[in-house]
């Protein structure tokens, strides 16, 4: 599938090429049949590669709809450089296989990055095809075995899903107001969701809590009063949760019908407003590495999200999936990116911008989202937040975490 | 596995259990009447939970049970008339045809479904506050969960009646047991073929509510549809009976595995016990004998 995003309209599907066809063209392009959208005139290419449909499309279409808001919004006011951006999405259907036959499709398109990638498998199946290319990719979902050692053209939009282990951990610490805690941890049934979990034993080792289970959560709704009756088991001091909006709902529910009544705490992707208002538990706490939807901040990033928000008529899904705002970020970048590679940007020249890279947000972030030669990852750090009984409020005054795909040391950025 | 492990998973298998069963007998109905695996089923769940929670304001027990209704009839009528307008249409052709028509035609409603209302997940809150209630000997059961249980099987008593003891029940047997017969006895078997459709299509619906009181409903509601088609096969195709019987072996089986194991397992393990009954008893527990005249 494939859609254009020109003038900030969301147009249509396109006719999906034969795979044949792709095939001869990307060769073409591999050949040197073809040239890189930036040396051309006109809009700057940029692909998207996502899953925009099958069971996990509602992620994927959240992050694809928050990164067309910033798009759409820069090309609403004369593009970057005078020049507009055009958007050109490829499907993965959540399937690495997909997802490469999508990429190589993007390739011969002349994109001079892509972005989304939201499941992690899909993200360490398309780099190798990116990377013949010299293509960047920044991904919301890249697994940690492709971002450490560092590459010179991957790069994560936002934490991965293994680096809130620090954070978490920590914060349960402060929470609990003790070092040598109890915990029942549950990472999400993905490699990421793995990799969570082995850093949170990692600490669990170093720092001396104990954890009582582990448990896998699905990465979709389904029935999980199995993994509910097993994470509670031994009443741990707290739930150490990997779960995605949809499951979250559903886990916290039962998990309290079976008594539980100790705090848990979710990661950053699974921390949408519409779930805490939805499971509307005072114990429940989120990790968040940027404002999400929020009419009452006074921040500047955020107030123009939200109008952004609002004049799309997209407040609901903005509120329902936490992929929103990463997907907003990942706009964000995107433009300021273009905007340093200049009017006669290519694929070497985006890729050099993107290893010294830093865009403010006014606020939406705590810190500025930051690429460096040595740090593909964007965000630092983050809060933790739960719901009051009437709002979503901050938890611990604002207390910042810092959390890295490199360390399970990670410290809280200066700034 | 403690004790009271095992008890509460045996309470969680029993809910779970009665939903299967109900998705199960929507298999059932049709291939009892038609001998075609209709692979919509699970689509029906989707929707049906979909429209409800649209049609429902969320306000009070009366409009919950007025929306209910209102989604069932217009699911069943649905159905009937997705058989009479499409499926009928093979009629004569070989079975596998028909289940090929019911396996695109899920795939076409799925993607109808999400651009009707999106993919993003919906939830459900049931009326009133959530209570959880503490049985004898320690498990526990929320209230949405007792409503379903007992629900659930009365319902499935009604349609156990309405399907095998009603003059109806006797006639949809009949178009299964000799569709030409009937129809030399002046049955219009079309009709026969739509009810069943109807009534499949409405138990899909009360299912996809049970579910969508328990999880989010969004497009992966599907695939535990799918999950509970094992379960006809476990109780027998054309068994109503084998529908409760294979549902509640399935869900036990399923439940004990994630709670030893985890998901993969359990679903692995949900195929397992019905690869098991077919190398047995290839017909499933109830299943009538399969019989070729030569």
């Amino acid at each position: 599938m494939r859609t254009n995003n020109l003038s900030g309209r969301r147009a249509g599907r396109i006719v999906r090429a034969s795979g044949a066809a792709a095939l001869v063209v990307t060769m073409l392009a591999a050949c040197g049949g073809g040239s890189d959208s930036g040396t051309e005139d006109g809009p700057y290419k940029i692909g998207f590669v996502g899953s925009l449909s099958g069971a996990v499309a509602p992620v994927g279409t959240a992050l694809l709809a928050g990164f067309n808001l910033a798009i759409d919004d820069v090309n609403a006011n004369g593009g970057v450089n005078g020049r507009e951006i055009e958007v050109v999405t490829e499907d993965d259907e959540a399937d690495a296989s997909a997802g490469i036959t999508a990429v190589r499709a993007l390739a011969a398109e002349d994109v001079l990055m892509v972005a989304g990638a939201n499941i992690s498998t899909v993200a360490e199946g398309i780099l190798p095809t990116l990377e013949r290319e010299e293509i960047v990719l920044l991904a919301q979902g890249a697994p940690p075995s492709i971002l450490d050692p560092v590459r010179r053209t991957m790069f994560q939009i936002d934490q991965t899903s293994s680096s809130n282990a620090q954070p978490m951990t920590e914060f349960a610490a402060e929470l609990l107001g003790k070092e040598k805690f109890s915990a029942g941890i549950g990472p999400v049934d993905t490699p990421a969701g793995v990799a969570w979990g082995d850093n949170v034993e990692t600490l669990a080792s170093d720092k001396g809590f104990t954890i009582t289970s582990r448990v896998s959560v699905p990465v979709t709704p389904g029935d999980v009063t199995a993994q509910a009756q097993r994470l509670v088991e031994g009443s741990p001091d707290i739930l150490l949760l990997e779960a995605p909006d949809g499951p979250l709902v559903a886990l916290v529910e039962k998990i309290r019908d079976l008594g539980y009544t100790k705090p848990i705490v979710n990661f950053s992707f699974g921390s949408a407003s519409k779930t805490l208002e939805t499971i509307a538990d005072p114990g429940l706490y989120v990790f968040r590495t940027a404002a999400q939807y929020d009419p009452l901040s006074e921040d500047e990033g955020t107030k123009k999200f939200v109008e952004l928000v609002d004049a799309a008529g997209q407040a609901d899904q903005a509120r329902s999936a936490t992929q929103y705002t990463q997907g907003y970020l990942m706009g964000l970048t995107v433009v300021k990116a273009l905007e340093e590679c200049g009017e006669d940007c290519d694929r070497a020249k985006l890729a050099d911008v993107f290893n010294d890279l830093e865009v403010e947000t006014g606020g939406f972030t705590p810190s500025p989202l930051t690429f460096t030669e040595d740090d593909h990852l964007a965000t630092n750090s983050g809060s933790f937040y739960s719901w009051d009984g009437s709002a979503i409020v901050v938890a611990l005054d604002g207390q910042q975490f810092a959390g890295s795909v490199y360390t399970l040391e990670a410290e809280v950025p200066s700034s | 596995m403690s004790i009271d492990m095992a008890y509460q998973t045996v309470v969680s298998a029993a809910v779970v259990g009665v939903i299967y069963s109900l998705i199960a007998l929507g298999y059932v109905v049709v291939y009892r009447a038609s001998r075609v695996f209709n692979f919509l089923q699970a689509q029906f769940l989707y929707f049906g939970a979909l429209l409800f929670i649209t049609l429902w304001g969320g306000d009070s027990l009366a409009t919950f049970a007025l929306a209910l209704v209102a989604t069932t009839i217009v699911v069943g009528i649905g159905g009937a008339a997705l058989y009479a307008l499409v499926i009928h249409r093979t009629a004569g052709q070989p079975h596998w045809i028909q289940m090929l028509l019911t396996m695109f035609l899920g795939i076409a409603g799925l993607n109808i479904a999400q651009l009707v209302w999106g993919s993003d997940p919906r939830f459900l809150s049931a009326p009133g506050e959530r209570v959880n209630w503490t049985l004898p000997g320690g498990a526990v059961i929320s209230r949405v969960d007792v409503v379903i249980l007992v629900g659930g099987v009365l319902l499935w008593l009604a349609l156990y009646w309405l399907l095998t003891v009603s003059p109806m029940g006797v006639r949809l047997r009949a178009t299964a047991e000799n569709s030409t017969l009937s129809a030399y006895s002046g049955m219009p078997l079309t009709r026969w073929f739509g009810v069943a459709w109807a009534i499949a299509a409405a138990v899909g619906v009360l299912a996809g509510v049970s579910f969508a009181m328990r999880v989010p409903v969004d497009p992966t509601i599907t695939e535990i549809g799918l999950m509970a088609f094992p379960a006809a096969m476990i109780g027998g195709m054309d068994s109503v009976k084998g529908c409760l019987v294979g549902a509640m072996i399935l869900a036990l089986v399923q439940q004990f595995a994630a709670v030893l194991w985890d998901v993969q397992t359990s679903i692995a393990a949900g195929f397992a016990v019905v690869l098991l009954v077919l190398m047995i008893r290839p017909r499933g527990l109830y299943g009538s004998p399969i019989v070729d005249r030569v």
